[in-house]
């Protein structure tokens, strides 16, 4: 039985061809492909550059037959961030400007658990930091007046 | 080529709506290229103004030409096949909604234009005054930047003296930490003081994400105390650190009810994690009037925005003295709703029930609210001192049970006596709630569960009631019927805070093609929000809603499967009850036969249907078959009148041609 394929076109027009079961885990493309009944599909993404779409493709390549991820209540407690999986961890070393095109493109494609772990990755380098950590690590501008400083910028006691 | 130089200048990705690029267009095109309108053969005299236009719903490619031929470019009919080698058009007009002023006029000579374009803008602005006040004053209800183009003369946007800004096109209340709405972004850059916005710097590469991405894997992922962190690295982060909404969500997950209200979520947390954390009340937060966001603007500007617009229409019917009979005849049997005026005004608990009565003695009763049991006391403290855009309300259903004595306040009127539901006893679903709430709390478009019918009777405050019939989904609702035209419609509302709902709202909604049962309903959830993006919209549909404002000592009959949404207007106490009677049993049975995934208030929602069926015709033996009966003779005698093709058949509208 042959596997459907599936085009993508990025923005710059590279195309990729990949199997349908990597393409659904996106619901907008899978929402795409179940109103097209064609067997050589094509969906441009005019919003996604070619090597965050290599990486999404890739992301969805090695998840295509992993369980659905439960996904956790949208009320629940902050989701854990430490229990991402080896080959996740090292899929999410890349710069920061890639981590966040990857976040957008996963936002733009709907596929929640890309942009699950992209968000976990973030939170991971913003935990347990110091302020001043933070800045250097995303390049933040610290642009409090010294007046404003000692206004209330609380600090948590730690528990 | 104008376009091109329109379209491919970079636009900030966080613009999402086509207003706010049409004053940059404005602004950024010069004069005189705006000055020239194109010869289009429909033309037919001068002056004749379309007026002020939405953009919504235009294909794409059409607002495109619009803007176009706004410039002076020649006028190409809106195809979209014109266009399609400018691939630098795509991905720009992440259109939600804009203004354009569409006018009919001869090409005027190019020393006129000028003039000419200001006589038009004129004539323009003034017809929608007239137009307004005409309309009864409802609110405008667009969204800021829209407010804001308005507001503005648009003959100033094309003098090529630099404006200062007009005050009066600033909302007058200002956010606590001073920040503004996207929408003041581009007016304000037209002053040659304007220094920019502090986000790029402020963000760093987190700068990338929208600010709804930011806040999302900040509620996800960060805790409190990293957000605290956070406040300290920047202004703009210290503008996000300070977002209630998401120390509201953490406040409930953590201490559910049992939180100290201190003025703000946030204070609330850090009170409540730590009793000795001191309170400054009297110093100001740092003031960040260089941020500019309608996410984090919007729910400040819905808390403080005025039901006032929205009060103006009242079309229900009241009535007193309402026998049984006329009230079955007229309202029951037709399922429409009334507003009947002469019951709680006998009730005990007219005039004795309020917030300081509820507080002396119940003030200890743990009452449900929304997701968490709080003591009524508790539940004050933060009702009478806070600003939330959706205040937490109690409706609670096991009121007479924890309240003693309470049930000898009220009574069920006679008319909603019939309780078929009764015959389960301790199984029966919910059914009665008491419902205490301050002002903008209150429930969004929804229908009562299991068909049942209701009652709402408020016996201290008011409420704002808009209604739709079962068969009319109302505006900004979604549901897995897979409304098209709903949808249609509500594609012409686009705004930055509806896209991304919608957007996900597509996908399940075409995800489920073949389920037509409503059994997901998605909406705004802010009411004020929908009051704000969709009101405008209710004389688009047809029928239009009811609309009513129901006050202290009267009664809201809510019809089975009828769309409504309740805002309190001040603080009120009310009672509901759902019932089933013999006017709706055979809606109520089909409900739970046809649709078992959507029954609800009871623990086994499978084989309820049955269950309620077989202790039914226990407890009135033959009643139900007579009803069945008597409706599939009904129905018989239809289909035999269709059939024969004899006397005319209506489905029920008004035939005028008898």
């Amino acid at each position: 039985m042959s596997v459907r394929k599936i085009k993508l076109t990025s923005s710059e027009g590279t195309e990729f061809v990949v199997d349908a079961d990597v393409a659904n885990q996106s619901v907008i493309m899978r929402n795409m492909l179940e109103n097209c009944e064609a067997h050589d599909a094509v969906i441009p993404l005019p919003d996604v550059t070619t090597p965050i779409l290599a990486k999404v493709i890739e992301y969805c390549t090695h998840h295509r037959t992993g369980a659905p991820i439960p996904t956790d209540d949208a009320n629940s407690v902050p989701k854990k961030t430490d229990n991402i999986g080896k080959w996740d961890t090292e899929f999410c070393q890349m710069d920061q400007e890639t981590l966040f095109d990857l976040i957008l493109a996963a936002d733009h494609l709907d596929i929640k658990p890309l942009l699950d772990l992209a968000c976990a990755t973030v939170a991971n380098m913003i935990h347990n930091k110091s302020p001043e950590e933070i800045r250097q690590t995303f390049n933040i501008l610290n642009d409090f007046s010294l007046a404003e400083i000692s206004k209330d910028n609380e600090r948590m006691e730690q528990k | 080529m104008l376009l091109s130089s329109f379209l491919t200048r970079r636009v900030d990705p966080r613009d999402k709506s086509v207003s706010r690029l049409f004053v940059s267009w404005l602004r950024h095109t010069p004069v005189h290229m705006r000055k020239h309108f194109s010869l289009n053969p429909l033309l037919i005299s001068p002056h004749r103004v379309f007026g002020l236009r939405a953009f919504n719903g235009m294909h794409f490619w059409s607002r495109v030409c619009w803007l176009h031929w706004l410039g002076g470019g020649p006028w190409v009919g809106g195809l979209q096949h014109s266009f399609e080698k400018e691939s630098n058009a795509k991905g720009y007009m992440h259109g939600q909604t804009a203004i354009v002023l569409c006018a009919w006029t001869q090409p005027p000579p190019p020393s006129t234009c000028q003039s000419r374009w200001t006589t038009y803008c004129d004539f323009v602005l003034a017809r929608i005054k007239k137009k307004k006040k005409k309309k009864n004053a409802q609110a405008t209800a667009l969204s800021t930047t829209m407010a804001l183009c308005k507001r503005r003369r648009l003959s100033d946007a094309f003098s090529s003296r630099p404006q200062k800004p007009n005050k009066r096109t600033f909302l007058s209340s200002s956010h606590p930490l001073a920040i503004k709405p996207l929408g003041n972004y581009y007016f304000e850059s037209t002053n040659p003081a304007f220094k920019g916005s502090c986000r790029t710097s402020g963000l760093g590469f987190i700068a990338a994400l929208s600010d709804e991405l930011i806040l999302d894997v900040i509620e996800r992922f960060l805790e409190p105390r990293d957000l605290c962190r956070l406040a300290e690295t920047s202004r703009v982060l210290y503008v996000f650190a300070h977002h209630d909404d998401l120390w509201r969500t953490w406040t409930v997950n953590e201490f559910r009810g049992n939180f100290t209200w201190s003025g703000t979520w946030r204070a609330t947390y850090l009170k409540t994690n730590n009793p000795s954390y001191e309170i400054q009340e009297n110093d100001t937060p740092v003031q960040v009037s260089d941020f500019y966001s309608d996410t984090l603007y919007q729910p400040f500007y819905c808390a403080s925005a005025s039901m006032e617009p929205f009060m103006g229409v009242e079309n229900v019917e009241r009535r007193s003295n309402l026998s049984m009979a006329e009230f079955v005849t007229d309202y029951a049997i037709p399922n429409k709703p009334v507003i009947i005026t002469d019951i709680v005004t006998q009730w005990p608990a007219f005039g004795k029930w309020n917030d300081t009565y509820f507080l002396e003695r119940y003030g200890d009763v743990r009452f449900r609210a929304e997701v968490v049991d709080i003591e009524l006391r508790n539940y004050y403290r933060y009702a009478h001192n806070q600003r939330d855009e959706s205040p937490l309300y109690l409706f609670d259903k096991k009121f007479v049970r924890d309240c003693p004595d309470i049930a000898d306040d009220f009574e069920v009127p006679e008319y909603f006596r019939e309780d078929y539901f009764s015959v389960l006893g301790n199984e029966r679903p919910d059914y009665r709630w008491l419902i205490v709430g301050p002002a903008r709390s209150g429930s969004t478009f929804h229908k009562d569960p299991n068909s049942t019918s209701a009652w709402n009777a408020v016996i201290t405050g008011s409420k704002k009631w808009i209604m739709y019939p079962p068969d009319t989904v109302p505006p900004g609702v979604f549901t897995s019927e897979g409304s098209w035209r709903a949808a249609a419609l509500t594609m012409s509302i686009l705004d930055s805070t509806f896209i991304r709902l919608l957007l996900g709202l597509i996908c399940f909604w075409v995800s489920k093609p073949n389920t037509k049962d409503e059994s997901e309903v998605t909406s705004p959830v802010s009411l004020m929000e929908w009051h704000l993006n969709f009101y405008k919209k209710i004389h688009q549909i047809q029928p239009r809603p009811i609309e009513a404002i129901c006050r202290a000592g009267e009664v809201m009959f809510v019809p089975n499967g009828w769309w409504h949404m309740v805002v309190n207007l001040e603080d009120s106490i009310a009672i509901t009850q759902n019932y089933v009677g013999a006017h709706n049993l055979l809606n109520v049975l089909r409900f739970l036969r046809d649709k078992p995934n959507q029954v609800s208030g009871v623990s086994d929602t499978d084989g309820f249907y049955i269950k309620f069926r077989e202790a039914f015709q226990k407890a009135y033996p033959g009643f139900l078959e007579r009803i069945e009966k008597e409706e599939t003779e009904k129905r018989l005698t239809t289909w035999e009148r269709l059939k024969d093709g004899g006397s005319r058949f209506s489905f029920g509208f008004v035939s005028d041609d008898e």
